[in-house]
């Protein structure tokens, strides 16, 4: 890395995130003077331009690709429109022992005095909590599952290549030939579509403004700039602004300032989507890098040099921190920017370039919190790739992470969508699955699967508080065969599941009605075309995903009464359930024996592992396919996120020999422990899932340093991924790391402040972990090869 | 019915055990009883029953569980007879914290080729099968059995051994065996002897035999500071090596401190309590001196 990026690297590492009220102040004043007066999305369109007007333009010193979201990097954003924060959230987050936002005192002061009694009850979280049904608000309350969009807007989303061709000039000819062909004659939805449209096309004036306020700062400081050579750059980046995003780029800085502008739009006009990610960066970048190499007006460090910026750029930006209970417990700041490498093209051949490895080396030298990166191997995909990345990731901080390009399109084939599309479709955020630059897919939250058994087990009633809080399924003693039991469980899994859609689709239906994301629906494919928004079925593909955790604690759970009462009748329900009430106290040996002479998921033993089909089926039945105010837009993935740490606090003993409130098992991997025959064994369990039939797994392994050290290391894992990944496998990461070294990190935080580790699918800083967190990475079984 | 044989553990995902990605099958029983052995309890051919006393809780499901009454309560604490212990596991199977550890279960080819057959997938980048031991030539009809059922499953077989084994039976081998991983402990037959328990005649005229006989084979030397890595012992293999056909390569594996553990573990003695790993240098050393004899030489496993 040069000293220019060494030098915007550090002062990024180092600098401390703080909330910026800049934001909630312009958006309250023009909500004041215009709420009633515009159509909803002209409203919000309006209301996008009015910020990108008004902001503060910021401009760093050796900057070469420029944008904040603040008014400098690393100032947050708040969105009061969705999700109005209290003095008392800011002052949580300026004190909590995780990474903490610095909020300034007079900040909260006009925030309370101004902001929040304007969004108080207009917010999309009040609306939303005001309405939830009593079945909701019980399961809700004792960590059923969650509910995303209650605090961020709704949505995954990864851009294509759409941005590289049609400058926002462009899409305002788009825009102005849908409107023209609109009939409002015959269509009922004419007006509504023209409006949206109408909404469009002010954003696409909204960012064009913010770019040339940017040139306008540059030239401005060019003036004024006594070095030459900076001079030239300013004057360089002032160019750059005045052609992109108002024209499609021409080269290799206008493409990647483009997506950099793109990027900060549509986190601007919302907070949105839990995830912002370029897609494919290498391919979409690849035509520009190859001209201007060709025409000698790029060199390989130069391209890397501004690569290197625009991770810099990511990485100031963190997420906007939540409120409430989440903005306490939530140590993350990511905002799950996650960068696909190499996969197919358009035309099914191998999508890998000389930028794929420029993007690794960044990886490896910036070692930022985010960008993060992902392969995608496909068969196709050169052994090299995956050597360069295994040679990244080995060095431990978690990626790139590993997904399987075949399975990934076929995921998507199975829900409809075309060859060429789905090739181009990729990862955002962790692991899921989606047609970039063509989709809304909305994660509606994270159900808490063995919590059901629970409530199997306990005939509703949530065994840490004594509430009844689902549906009643039977006594222990109805429950004559493991058959009668797994019933039960499944009535509690349809009654949790229903009981979500529910809400989940009155949530889409808020969302769709009152959050028009007029921006980003300008760079998703056919939203322009449909006169839709991309919350209201605009885009080409609309999908709503149910997040399942805890298929490790379920499967070991269920194998050890299946095991323990109905095959080898030595212990009865009754006295498990008993044990697990004292969280098994007194029965240390009912624990060990069930922990220990179980068959467990990830030991590649078909007992445990049909369980786990069995159980995947049962919740593939009741939420593929399940209606949204779209269509039949439901599917189901196995991602936690960090969410099987809340769960495990949330759920009692279970089973498996798990104490109460220990962590679940993470994603789709086994119980942390519960894999004892090397990952080869881990991989085959998960193999025996369909995962096609998902938008996503989950596989998080831990490995030691020593296993992939050397040539043979390297070989080894390639060896793995590319076998789990002929089995069918969807995802595996790794996070690289000694136990002592995690110990001396938790002794020494200072020391070890840059210590990324994988926590779900993505990396966060050990150090910026709570304690408990810090503790589940620890537990998980540390494969040692041999 | 397929030949049956001890086996004390299956390792899978073995990437230091010949080429590729390897399932390692440990046989039980060695003829060998070397100072710093990693696998001490494997020694004996029979199956035994370990115990680790700090993870007992006390419970005495043991006690009830053997058939021949060998254990009992003693002081609050346990005693095993194991005059009367006959190996069979089932106070392991019963044991709930797992303080009870059965090493060696009966595995039949046919049983074996099962758990196999499960790793096929990660065979094909060249890997396969490793028997090592204890020391596989201990159970030489089921050793032979399984390598017959490995070759017909296609899977690339490598045999692990000390060398201490019949002549007749390891050149016999010779065809059932894509490579050798020979360990060389060290060239001089009283310091053999002495570290090891047997002397080496029998183990280098035994090299010679199978690469007579069109083995491939590669050498493995355990290095260990002052016990065999002194130049003119090193030089010695050199010379005893560069002449023999069909060596692939020779394998420098530096002495480490896992062993201990094992020996703590089973409160068996341990006579290199305070010997330390190599230095880079050390081991560098001796790789120079080695491809000096023409040899193709590789650090680690």
């Amino acid at each position: 890395m040069n000293e220019r990026i060494q030098k915007l690297r550090d002062e990024s590492f180092d600098q401390h995130p703080s909330i910026s009220i800049e934001r909630a102040l312009l958006e309250t004043e023009f909500y004041r003077e215009n709420e009633g007066k515009l159509p909803m999305p002209v409203l919000r369109a309006a209301n996008f331009k009015y910020i990108c007007e008004k902001k503060t333009i910021y401009i760093g010193k050796d900057e070469l690709i420029v944008g904040e979201r603040g008014p400098k990097p690393k100032a947050v954003s708040t969105f009061p429109e969705l999700t109005c924060h209290t003095r008392q959230d800011f002052e949580i987050l300026t004190t909590r022992a995780q990474q903490n936002y610095t909020v300034a005192p007079e900040d909260m002061d006009t925030y309370e005095k101004i902001v929040e009694p304007y969004w108080r009850g207009r917010c999309m979280r009040d609306r939303l909590f005001e309405r939830m049904p009593e079945d909701w608000t019980l399961l809700y309350e004792a960590g059923t599952f969650t509910e995303f969009g209650e605090q961020r807007a709704l949505g995954h989303t990864a851009l294509d290549d759409l941005i590289y061709q049609k400058g926002a000039l462009d899409l305002k000819k788009d825009i102005a030939e849908a409107r023209a062909k609109l009939d409002f004659i015959n269509d009922p939805d004419a007006t509504a579509k023209d409006e949206q449209l109408q909404g469009m096309d002010i954003s696409c004036d909204a960012v064009i403004i913010f770019a040339e306020r940017h040139a306008e700062l540059a030239e401005k400081m060019a003036a004024e700039e006594k070095d030459e050579k900076r001079r030239a750059e300013l004057l360089k980046i002032a160019e750059v602004c005045r052609r992109v995003p108002a024209h499609a780029p021409s080269n290799f800085w206008e493409a990647v300032q483009t997506y950099w502008f793109v990027h900060l739009g549509t986190i601007t006009e919302l907070n949105g989507w839990d995830a912002m990610s370029p897609g494919h960066l290498d391919q979409h970048l690849t035509p520009f890098y190859e001209k201007d190499i060709a025409d000698g007006t790029l060199t390989r460090d130069g391209a890397k040099e501004l690569l290197s910026c625009l991770w810099i750029k990511v990485n100031n930006t963190p997420a906007p921190p939540k409120v409430g209970v989440t903005a306490k417990e939530s140590g993350t700041y990511n905002d799950f920017t996650n960068i696909n490498l190499a996969g197919l093209k358009a035309d099914g051949s191998d999508g890998s370039s000389e930028v794929t490895y420029i993007c690794l080396e960044i990886f490896d030298e910036l070692r930022l919190l985010q960008p993060q990166g992902n392969i995608q191997v496909s068969e196709r995909t050169p052994d090299n790739v995956l050597r360069a990345a295994a040679r990244v990731f080995r060095n431990g901080m978690g990626y790139p992470s590993m997904f399987n390009a075949d399975m990934v399109i076929q995921e998507q084939m199975r829900v409809g969508k075309t060859l060429e599309d789905a090739r181009q479709g990729g990862t955002s955020g962790c692991i899921e699955t989606g047609c970039a630059g063509k989709e809304a897919y909305l994660l509606h939250g994270y159900l808490n699967v063995p919590k059901l058994l629970e409530y199997a087990l306990s005939n509703g009633v949530d065994l840490l508080t004594g509430k009844q809080v689902s549906i009643k399924t039977g006594e222990l003693s109805e429950f004559k065969s493991f058959d009668d039991l797994y019933a039960a469980f499944e009535k509690q899994m349809s009654h949790a599941i229903d009981t979500k859609i529910g809400v989940d689709n009155y949530l889409r239906y808020q969302y769709a009605t009152n959050m028009a994301a007029t921006y980003l629906s300008c760079v998703i494919r056919d939203c322009i075309q449909n006169g839709k928004d991309y919350y209201n079925g605009g885009p080409r593909y609309n999908s709503d995903y149910i997040q399942c955790c805890g298929f490790g604690t379920i499967t070991d759970s269920l194998s050890a009464i299946k095991k323990h009462v109905y095959d080898e009748g030595r212990y009865t329900l009754e006295e498990i359930v008993e044990a697990m009430k004292a969280n098994w106290e007194g029965h240390e040996d009912m624990r060990l024996t069930l922990w220990n002479k179980t068959p467990f998921f990830g030991n590649d033993d078909d007992y445990a592992d049909d369980i786990t089909r069995r159980v995947f089926d049962s919740l593939f039945k009741r939420i593929d396919g399940r209606r949204s105010i779209l269509g039949p837009t439901y599917h189901m993935n196995g991602l936690s996120t960090t969410c099987h740490n809340y769960f495990g606090q949330k759920l009692a003993a279970s089973p498996n020999g798990r104490f109460s409130g220990m962590p679940e098992s993470d994603g789709t991997s086994p119980s942390h422990g519960a894999d004892r025959n090397g990952p080869t064994a881990v991989v085959k369990s998960l193999a025996k899932l369909d995962q096609v039939k998902t938008g996503g797994t989950l596989l998080n392994q831990r490995f030691l340093p020593s296993v992939l050290a050397g040539e043979e290391g390297i070989e080894g894992v390639k060896n793995l991924i590319r076998s789990y990944f002929k089995l069918g496998g969807h995802h595996i990461q790794f996070n690289v790391v000694d136990e002592a070294t995690l110990r001396e990190a938790q002794a020494n935080p200072d020391k070890y402040r840059g210590l990324l580790v994988r926590v779900a699918g993505y990396s966060d800083y050990f150090v910026d972990l709570d304690n408990y967190q810090q503790e589940e990475i620890i537990a998980r079984n540390a494969q040692e090869g041999f | 019915m397929s030949k049956s044989g001890i086996v004390f553990d299956i390792k899978k995902y073995s990437i230091h055990d010949g080429p590729g990605t390897r399932t390692t099958v440990h046989l039980k029983g060695c003829p060998l009883a070397c100072w710093w052995c990693h696998n001490p309890e494997s020694q004996s051919v029979t199956p035994s029953v370990l115990f680790r006393g700090e993870r007992c809780i006390g419970c005495g499901a043991c006690v009830k569980s053997c058939p021949n009454g060998a254990i009992s309560v003693l002081d609050g604490g346990l005693a095993t007879d194991d005059g009367l212990c006959g190996g069979c596991g089932k106070c392991c199977e019963v044991c709930p914290p797992e303080a009870r550890e059965l090493c060696g279960v009966r595995y039949s080819v046919d049983e074996l080729m099962k758990r196999l057959n499960k790793d096929e997938i990660f065979f094909r980048d060249g890997g396969g099968v490793t028997f090592s031991g204890g020391e596989p030539f201990m159970q030489p009809e089921f050793l032979f059995e399984a390598l017959d059922a490995c070759g017909a499953a296609g899977y690339h077989r490598a045999v692990d051994t000390c060398g201490f084994v019949s002549r007749s039976v390891i050149v016999d081998s010779v065809k059932r065996a894509d490579l050798y991983l020979y360990d060389l402990k060290h060239m001089d037959p009283d310091k053999h002897k002495e570290y090891t328990g047997v002397d080496n005649v029998v183990i280098l005229e035994n090299l010679r035999a199978i690469s007579e006989a069109g083995a491939k084979i590669n050498i493995r030397v355990p290095f260990m500071p002052g016990l065999n890595s002194d130049d003119e012992n090193i030089r010695a293999l050199g010379a005893f090596v560069r002449p023999l056909k069909g060596i692939t390569g020779v394998n420098i594996l530096p002495y480490h401190t896992v062993a201990k553990g094992k020996h703590d573990r089973w409160h068996m003695e341990y006579r290199l309590n305070d010997l330390l790993p190599p230095t880079e240098n050390q081991t560098r050393r001796a790789a120079r001196i080695l491809e000096d004899y023409g040899l193709k030489v590789h650090i680690g496993g």
